[in-house]
């Protein structure tokens, strides 16, 4: 597989080899320009694409996902947990799992990595304006939901009251410290933030319970507002019943599935639950239609 | 004979001393038979026994799918009897947790399978019950003739015939998937950390897995035949298993599936093992 | 941007559809349509058989073709979507990756002598690999195919092409049917510029005569075939009943082997995996099953699929429910192949006349 192939090399190309098509399973080259450590295994890194002119043409909309390659082992499917507002980098965040976050986990800043995208759905914005926003995520699930936090804070005037409320098994197991700090200094956001029983550390000063007590308590109007629910399968089957309780509509509450994907483009198959290919249909879906699904995610 | 097997399968289910009876039903095509999982003693009449019984159905004994319907009787061959000793020896399934109803058998398929002629087991070695009337065990046949056979050919010649033979494999993995003996909750062809075994099925990965496959079978291959059956491209995978088995036998002096109460030989040390490799 | 695309799509499919011309081909000039082809620099595949083992093989010369058999063991989805293909390939250099998209896959293809099923399927998948996103190998290798086909004089007891509303002569995905309509002579229906393009270029074809039908011809196997099941009544109760004691039923006895998805025409899954070494890779792509428990597995571990009774309702949802949902068409041509080499004797078409069986009962108490 790997002889000298004598076929013209074309640096970075997202272009095809004559015929007029795309090699749409082509990646652009990415520079890693800053990593985090968020947690003991979860890392998130900046990321700026090696030709100039492609950062500045880039766009994508915030929720939108990218299937990011490391070289030699393998891609891996991220959503890009940045808000579309930022212009000059994306951003990403992972946890070391499998094969490709494991290599990427080992990366440092100035290596080039592979991207593919923006693929799927992005949050409705526009629905979203002129409401009140409640986020709630779980765990590693805050990525997904902090490119919209984000968003909003950008365009702070465009939404109403901002709600989030974020927990974790532990202190150590939150994601995105300093910006969860940030936001708790600024008065046009509550948040809250909460660890499982016996995951505090005793300077903790949030909250202790699972996330669906803790919003029991919070007890958030369903009124004008609309909620962005991630986080493992079992948070979100016992944050689901809470929202309902609360008045809730389930065309007002979005959720992002997780499901494995290769391609991202809705060919290859392993997405595909009920007729929705969580790719390109999703990944972002209503828990209204959620509940059409069948149980496959 | 089937009247037998049915009128006990149904003594066993109306008793609830099992909950299942794993057998085979006539199969929508000409001579074929299905899988069945008789779990009320109604429907015992699907079951039939024929020279189209292929299927070792001792894979279904760890598979959940049918594991979670309760304890089972397993009608069997001579030779997925030797299966099911495999998995007893291998601490897969308990003894008592199965009833075996052993069947005579002459041989599968028309004309009989390659394993049928050198068959030594066409009266099951273990079994709860028998069916069929008893044959003696052959004694005078040489099980390893083809593999003799093939290993007069020269490294070069044996290399091409498995370079063109591999080449064929399209990566289905029906011959891991119809293997009594691959139990692995995850197979090595499916981990990634490292990437032991390339997936694609060009020659490299082709090699990879099925040699991988052979080398995880040594000792433990019963040469059921299951494999080189299903194979949608015909590779005679059995040479291979069968190429193991005979070192297996000339070092070791065992062979698989005849005794529950046998150490494997992978699994046992006996200070005169052959250690001629450690030098 | 998928109504966009779905409607150009059926405007191209229209385009297709036009009044075949009739023609005929002499018996003996088979094996000079084959070298014609050959000399035209196509690259021609054609069942090749192999003791008892039929695949599409790339042919250097006629005689190699084997055209006697109901169909072939794999079918020749593989001329455009290799079991294994390198999509593009990378070199790491000390600062930098030098990707290369130097896949050449223009090259003008014949396929010869593959059954109208197989022909039926290349349509199919047009729609998969069309939608949306453009995928070049598929197409680009599509645009420089054309297919020549022969209709089945026989069947087997597998085949039910006739049940998925096709039939053993149907000129679906054909660009020149062939029908043994006398001991000497094929009634050639010409079905696309391109067959007329390729038909004229070889020289070997005459005019038809108004007396010669292909009905009378096939008559015989399409008694034969008759219909096991009533299409029609799937969809409707796929649509309801995702949850059923039938499944576990009916697909118990599946080890979840990929053989029904790899010997399938439609069946179109796959993987995309790296291969490298400390210098530089490749990024391949393979074909992936449905069946495999490692298909839907999480990171996590977490199984959205986590039983082979799950997988093998997937299979059948995704052929006759989720792709006639978003794309039209039933995902199967009934080539009968998943029913004649499933080691476990699934059989599709149990399973199929069992649902059809169910919903009329269903309709009937109403």
């Amino acid at each position: 597989m790997t002889e000298e192939h004598a076929a013209a090399v074309q640096p970075t190309v997202a272009h095809s080899g004559g015929n007029g098509l795309e090699n749409i399973y082509l990646p652009q080259l990415m520079v890693i320009q800053e990593i985090t450590q968020e947690t003991p295994d979860v890392k998130s890194m900046k990321l700026v694409f090696k030709d100039e002119e492609m950062q500045k043409n880039f766009s994508f909309r915030t929720g939108q996902f990218g299937e990011f390659t490391v070289f030699g082992v393998g891609e891996s499917t991220f959503n890009i947990c940045s808000s579309q507002t930022w212009k000059d980098h994306i951003e990403c965040c992972f946890r070391k799992v499998g094969r490709v976050t494991s290599a990427l986990w080992e990366m440092n800043e100035g290596e080039i990595i592979g991207f593919r995208g923006p693929y799927g759905n992005w949050y409705p914005v526009e629905k979203m304006e002129g409401q009140n926003i409640l986020f709630i995520a779980g765990g590693i699930a805050l990525p997904p939901v902090r490119c919209m936090i984000w968003h909003a804070l950008d365009m702070r005037d465009k939404f109403k009251d901002i709600t989030i409320l974020y927990g974790a098994r532990t202190v150590a197991d939150l994601v995105f410290k300093r910006e969860l700090e940030e936001w708790q200094k600024r008065d046009d956001v509550t948040i809250v933030t909460t660890v499982d029983p016996g995951g505090e550390t005793p300077d903790w000063k949030g909250k202790i319970g699972f996330v669906p007590t803790v919003l029991k308590e919070v007890s958030p109007s369903s009124d004008n507002t609309i909620a962005l629910v991630c986080g493992p399968p079992i948070m979100i089957k016992f944050t689901l019943p809470v929202l309902l309780e609360q008045g809730f509509a389930r065309e007002d509450i979005l959720t992002s599935l997780e499901n494995r994907m290769k391609c991202g483009l809705g060919k290859c198959g392993r997405c595909n639950v009920g007729k929705v290919y969580i790719c390109k249909d999703g990944p972002i879906f209503t828990a209204a239609a959620v509940a059409l699904l069948p149980e496959e995610y | 004979m089937i009247e037998q097997i049915r009128e006990k399968a149904k003594e066993l289910l109306a008793s609830g001393e099992v909950k299942v009876v794993i057998g085979y039903e006539n199969g929508g095509l000409p001579e074929t038979t299905r899988p069945v999982f008789i779990t009320s003693p109604d429907e015992v009449d699907r079951l039939v026994w024929n020279k189209y019984c292929y299927a070792n159905l001792a894979t279904f004994l760890w598979r959940k799918e049918v594991s979670s319907l309760g304890k089972p009787a397993i009608v069997a061959k001579g030779c997925d009897v030797k299966a099911i000793v495999v998995l007893i020896q291998e601490s897969q399934i308990k003894r008592e947790d199965v009833v075996i109803l052993g069947v005579t058998c002459t041989g599968v398929g028309d004309p009989p399978l390659s394993k049928c002629p050198i068959c030594d087991v066409n009266t099951p070695r273990e079994y709860d019950c028998l069916f069929g009337e008893e044959i003696p065990p052959k004694t005078d046949i040489n099980k390893f003739a083809d593999v003799d056979e093939f290993e007069k050919k020269s490294p070069e010649e044996r290399w091409e015939f498995w370079e063109e033979q591999l080449s064929k494999c399209v990566k289905c993995y029906a011959c891991r998937q119809v293997c009594p003996m691959c139990y692995c909750e995850i197979c090595i062809a499916d981990k990634n950390q490292p990437q032991w075994i390339e997936t694609s099925s060009h020659t490299r990965g082709n090699y990879h897995w099925n040699l991988v496959r052979a080398w995880h079978l040594a000792g433990r291959c019963v040469d059921c035949l299951e494999c080189e059956r299903v194979c949608p491209v015909d590779i005679p995978l059995s040479l291979v298993n069968r190429r193991l088995a005979k070192s297996v036998k000339a070092r070791f002096g065992y062979e698989p599936g005849y005794d529950t109460e046998a150490p494997p030989p992978f699994t046992d040390f006996k200070p005169q093992d052959p250690e001629e490799f450690i030098k | 941007m998928t109504g966009d695309s779905k409607e150009k799509q059926n405007a191209e499919q229209v385009e297709k559809t036009r009044q075949p011309i009739l023609k005929t081909l002499r018996v003996e000039n088979l094996n000079d349509l084959v070298r014609k082809g050959l000399d035209l620099g196509y690259r021609v595949f054609a069942p090749v058989k192999d003791d008892r083992l039929v695949t599409f093989e790339q042919i250097s010369s006629p005689e190699e073709a084997f055209l006697d058999g109901i169909t072939s063991r794999t079918s020749p989805k593989s001329v455009l979507f290799p079991r294994t293909e390198r999509i593009f390939s990378y070199k790491i250099r000390k600062d930098e990756i030098v990707v290369e998209d130097n896949a050449d896959i223009s090259q003008p293809t014949m396929i010869f002598g593959c059954r109208p099923c197989d022909a039926a399927s290349f349509p199919i998948m047009d729609r998969l690999f069309q939608w949306d996103y453009q995928d070049r190998f598929w197409i680009e290798r599509r645009k420089g195919m054309v297919i020549i086909a022969v209709s089945c004089l026989d069947c087997d007891d597998a085949c039910f092409c006739t049940s998925v509303g096709l039939a053993p002569d149907s000129t679906e995905g054909s660009d020149i049917l062939l029908t043994l309509v006398s001991r000497d002579q094929y009634l050639a229906e010409v079905m696309t510029e391109k067959g007329e393009d390729f038909a004229e270029k070889t020289g070997l074809f005459d005019e038809a005569g108004a007396d010669l039908d292909k009905e009378t011809a096939t008559k015989a196997v399409r008694e034969k075939l008759g219909k096991k099941f009533d299409l029609d009544k799937i969809k409707p109760w796929l649509d309801e009943n995702y949850e059923h004691e039938f499944w576990a039923e009916v697909t118990r006895m599946c080890i979840g082997c990929g053989i029904c998805t790899y010997v399938c025409p439609t069946c179109h899954c796959f993987d995309l995996v790296d291969e490298a070494h400390y210098d530089g890779g490749a990024k391949i792509k393979n074909w992936d099953a449905c069946q495999f428990a490692a298909f839907t597995v999480h990171a996590s571990g977490h199984n959205p699929r986590p039983d082979q009774i799950s997988r093998h309702r997937q299979r059948i949802m995704h052929k006759y429910k989720y792709y006639p949902d978003n794309l039209g068409a039933v995902l199967c041509t009934g080539c009968g192949r998943c029913v004649r080499h499933c080691p476990m004797e699934v059989n599709l078409i149990r399973i199929l006349k069992g649902i059809s069986d169910m919903e009329k009962a269903g309709v009937g108490e109403e």
